[in-house]
């Protein structure tokens, strides 16, 4: 019924020219074939799945013997330490040196012992108090844990007499500021 | 087996042939027989005469390269007609990207060249080369989605069943897309045909 609706319609589309391949065509087609040929190599198109899968099995091979993730001196380069440079650090002209970790525990009980002694530790650069700091080392690395209230380096001890002399150059220096 | 064993051979019958003992002729036969209503089907669809051509040769091409691929599951214009379909589409949407075109209907040269036609009578009138034209410039304002079963029902002759395999929907959807396809054909046609 709906086709009876488009009759005309469907009976030009029927006649309408048939069109035709050109007189050339089955020449340029093999042409074509031929050149495919020629570009492929037999053994590839032949077994392509199993060249693909070899080559992708070699890749994961190439990669896991490059990577080692598994290996026992597996090292992950995001977690290696970074190596200490012992040119820079200070040692002593001693022909014994001492390891670094005892070096710092004498300076450190060097300044404990300045401090009893009223003796101003500006000179030292070592924080006064160790109470929060340890010290650890293994193979040359040293971990040091600081508090806050132990960044103030330099806290100098003065008498009652330079305490004055300080108000004094402090009163100086406000009255000069006000001209 | 001679020339005249495998012309009466079916299309199954001959890619299997092909497949099994490489036997070019067959090949060749199978190309013989669908190039015309392949070019016909895709000039049909793209409105290009030097596309189609191409796009012909590149089916035949892809037959020749996966033969393998061919079961007997589906008749064998069902599986070329398929691979022509996709590579039409394809080369429809690179056009539409592009956006190329040519003044001349038939090609990109300059002159308009005759497409031979040993059906077409001189006796014709000419009132029917316009409709036909028209026709032509009708269908390639269709959407594809509804030109395509139009063209391999009213113009191809093939059936529901088969439009339905070859473009992987189903029946009722072919049935419904051919008749929107008409409707558009014939409101785009309303001063050659009236309702």
């Amino acid at each position: 019924m709906e086709e009876k609706k488009f009759e005309n319609l469907i009976n030009d589309l029927k006649n309408l020219r048939k069109i035709k391949a050109p007189d050339n065509f089955e020449f340029k087609l093999q042409a074509r074939i031929n050149n495919l040929s020629e570009k492929e190599p037999e053994i590839v198109k032949k077994n392509y799945r199993l060249v693909t899968s070899i080559a992708f099995a070699s890749v994961l091979i190439i990669l896991s013997v490059i990577f080692r993730p598994f290996a026992e001196d597996y090292e992950d380069p995001f977690e290696i330490q970074p190596q200490l440079r012992e040119d820079l650090i200070a040692i002593s002209e001693n022909s014994n040196t001492q390891p670094l970790n005892e070096i710092l525990n004498d300076s450190f009980k060097e300044s404990d012992s300045n401090l009893q002694k009223g003796i101003p530790s500006s000179k030292s650069n070592l924080p006064e108090k160790l109470n929060d700091i340890n010290s650890s080392s293994t193979d040359n690395q040293i971990e040091f844990t600081i508090s806050k209230e132990d960044l103030n380096f330099t806290r100098p001890v003065m008498n009652d007499e330079e305490i004055k002399q300080v108000q004094i150059l402090k009163q100086k220096l406000m009255s000069k500021k006000t001209y | 087996m001679n020339e005249n064993d495998l012309n009466n051979l079916s299309d199954e019958e001959l890619i299997l042939e092909f497949q099994r003992t490489n036997n070019e002729r067959a090949f060749n036969l199978l190309v013989k027989r669908f190039k015309n209503p392949l070019i016909n089907y895709v000039y049909r669809f793209l409105g290009d005469y030097d596309s189609c051509v191409d796009v012909i040769q590149d089916t035949f091409v892809k037959v020749y390269r996966y033969k393998d691929r061919y079961t007997e599951v589906a008749k064998f214009s069902t599986w070329i007609y398929t691979i022509a379909t996709n590579l039409a589409k394809t080369e429809y949407q690179r056009r539409k990207r592009v956006k190329t075109f040519s003044i001349s209907g038939f090609g990109e040269e300059e002159n308009n060249y005759e497409i031979k036609d040993n059906s077409f009578r001189p006796d014709k009138s000419v009132d029917s080369l316009y409709k036909e034209e028209q026709i032509q410039k009708a269908l390639l304002k269709v959407k594809i989605v509804y030109r395509e079963p139009v063209i391999l029902r009213d113009i191809q002759g093939m059936t529901y069943e088969e439009i339905a395999d070859i473009l992987n929907i189903e029946v009722g959807t072919v049935k419904s897309r051919i008749n929107r396809g008409r409707k558009r054909l014939q409101k785009l046609l309303k001063n050659v045909y009236k309702d």
